[in-house]
């Protein structure tokens, strides 16, 4: 854990030696990755209380990620109140949101409740987007930080610092005894009753905890990429912290955080390796050599060696 | 399958006639009688006549099928109670109506002078009905430790504490408990790694460590070898005699139903065939057509 926060800390001026190496690189944009793999961080450490302590498969995790990010992006652009005001009212109104359709989503276990968390993202989903006069409809809202946080080595720090809060507050949780009624609720529902927990209101609470910190990361995400979205809300937006768990592991508390940053850095490195994504795929059709090449570059391989599986000689 | 049952019935009456033949019960092996009135005796200690558990004209039907049908029977402090019937006789239903697995259609469940009908199982875990089911049910990934951890923890409603580290409370308590069960060696290991004897052992060690007044046990020696059975019954009834437990369990093998149940109560299709002392029972002419008369029809048939 230790590690990590070093990990973190060192980013920016890491980054900022890269620049001075090689004049190529911008550290700002290196630091704007920073700061989304921290906010995906959280995220999906959020989302593992749920799916790796709990059992639950929740697809409306990215709901409540919306719903801290239109919090923030309201209060500022409707209320004109401090943007620091409404980055502190998203985790309570996530929270809420999270508690009353947790409510429902109750009502059903297993794969029922991950289809009703479903129907409850979606329902979500078309309220930010239909309600135009309100929310700006699929225009999102596009909000503009004080002058403090401006600078992105500034902003990296206070999303590291939140970021870092959050984290040990739900380590704490996962390690208290209510972390073992969560652990023993995965492990076996049916042996969780017999021990004297109420499953049900373990899993609503444990949901609404989820909702929470998901909506602090929502939060932040607005802070950093200055806009909020009806595409945050979408369900397959809820894709990205279940992948993200999956890739650092479910299983202990820092994986998901860890598969944040490998997927940030996959997302940058291997997404231009797709034929999709090739830029002159409909003029020149499919071009394996650029492909190989990116996949080269990815992984450190030198020029030479890149160009050689290339059929056109790249 | 009614040709086990008869099996078992008959090793149930083998065994009584000549006890040696199970390992534990050696001691009778000297003298059946002396070792039969130190049982007397014992008895007589813990039993009591209060009753712990009331079960009241409880019927349970799904469909058509009167699963439970117009149920009574006592459970008194500190007995050794089985029920006995054929399969489909009721009982798992009957054990799931207990623990608020189902609710009854009709009737009363009065345990310890409360009244638990209808309530959900956290409910009546937490009023004093530990329950070790048919299909083990642990927590297979957590250690030895952890499973009775966190049923000490859930037992004194700690679980809400949002803080503290789980893992450090309880330690000591649980690892005497994993000794007293002989799991000590093992307590840190996964439970789901054990044998299946050593997982059925967990279970019943949940339950104490939840402090239950009344044990339930859903065939307890199901899917267990001859030598597990014997040990795993031996630990049971050393168990129950140390701590003063009450038990009540369903089983099939009759070997373990004579040998360690005080009170027999009979099922046959949803309803209390008979009940009584294990020596009653054996010789009830009814039950043995529950088990031996059908038998005779089946092979007609076949």
């Amino acid at each position: 854990m230790l590690a990590l926060f070093l990990f973190a800390a060192l980013i920016p001026p890491l980054a900022g030696l890269y620049e001075n190496l090689n004049p190529d690189a911008s550290s700002r944009f290196q630091i704007f990755l920073g700061t989304t793999a921290l906010v995906l961080a959280l995220w999906a450490v959020s989302y593992n209380l749920m799916l790796g302590y709990t059992g639950m498969v929740s697809f409306a995790h990215a709901a409540y990620y919306g719903v801290g990010a239109y919090t923030v992006a309201l209060i500022f652009k409707r209320y004109h109140l401090p943007i620091l005001l409404g980055l502190a009212a998203a985790p309570f109104v996530a929270a809420a949101v999270g508690f009353v359709t947790g409510l429902v989503a109750q009502r059903a276990v297993r794969l029922y409740f991950s289809l009703l968390t479903l129907a409850i993202s979606q329902l979500l989903f078309s309220l930010v987007y239909s309600s135009y006069d309100f929310t700006g409809g699929d225009n999102g809202i596009a909000i503009t930080l004080p002058d403090q946080l401006t600078d992105y080595t500034t902003l990296y720090y206070f999303t590291a610092a939140i970021v870092g809060i959050c984290l040990l507050l739900m380590f704490i949780l996962v390690r208290s005894p209510f972390g073992a009624a969560l652990l023993s609720i995965r492990e076996n529902r049916q042996r969780a009753a017999a021990i004297g927990i109420n499953v049900r209101l373990y899993e609503l609470a444990v949901y609404t905890v989820a909702a929470l910190f998901a909506g602090v990361a929502g939060g932040l995400f607005v802070m950093y990429q200055q806009q909020a979205y009806p595409e945050m809300l979408y369900w397959t937006a809820n894709a990205q912290p279940v992948v993200v768990s999956l890739l650092g592991g479910t299983t202990t508390f820092l994986g998901p955080a860890i598969g944040a940053f490998i997927y940030v850095l996959l997302d940058l490195e291997a997404v231009p390796l797709s034929v999709r994504h090739h830029p002159r795929r409909h003029r020149a059709g499919r071009r394996p050599g650029r492909a190989w090449r990116n996949l080269g570059r990815a992984f450190g391989v030198p020029a030479p060696a890149r160009a050689l599986p290339s059929r056109r000689g790249g | 399958m009614f040709l086990r049952l008869r099996e078992r019935f008959r090793r149930g009456e083998e065994d009584e006639a000549a006890p040696a033949e199970s390992a534990g019960e050696a001691i009778r092996m000297f003298d059946v009688r002396k070792a039969l009135a130190s049982e007397a005796i014992q008895t007589e200690e813990v039993h009591s006549d209060q009753t712990l558990l009331r079960i009241e004209h409880v019927s349970r039907s799904f469909g058509g099928l009167r699963a439970v049908d117009d149920v009574s029977l006592e459970v008194k402090q500190g007995d050794r109670h089985a029920i006995i019937g054929p399969n489909g006789a009721g009982k798992s239903t009957l054990f799931n109506l207990l623990t608020g697995q189902l609710k009854p259609n009709s009737g009363k469940v009065i345990f310890d002078g409360r009244d638990i009908t209808g309530k959900p199982p956290h409910v009546i875990a937490r009023t004093g009905i530990g329950r070790a089911f048919q299909i083990t049910t642990i927590f297979p990934k957590l250690s030895v430790r952890q499973n009775l951890q966190y049923a000490m923890l859930a037992h004194r409603g700690y679980t809400v504490r949002p803080f503290g580290i789980a893992n450090r409370m309880f330690s000591a308590e649980a690892q005497d408990l994993a000794e007293a069960v002989g799991l000590g060696t093992w307590a840190d290991l996964p439970a789901g790694q054990l044998s299946h004897g050593d997982q059925r052992a967990i279970e019943i060690a949940i339950s104490l460590a939840l402090g239950s007044k009344l044990v339930l046990l859903d065939e307890p020696t199901a899917g267990m070898s001859a030598y597990e059975t014997d040990k795993a019954m031996e630990l049971v009834r050393r168990l129950a005699t140390e701590r003063h437990l009450t038990l009540l369990f369903c089983e099939h093998d009759m070997s373990v139903v004579f040998s360690t149940a005080r009170t027999v109560t009979v099922m046959h299709q949803g309803r209390v065939l008979t009940a009584g002392t294990p020596e009653q029972i054996r010789r009830n002419p009814d039950v043995q057509k529950v088990y031996l008369g059908e038998l005779e029809q089946e092979e007609i048939g076949a």
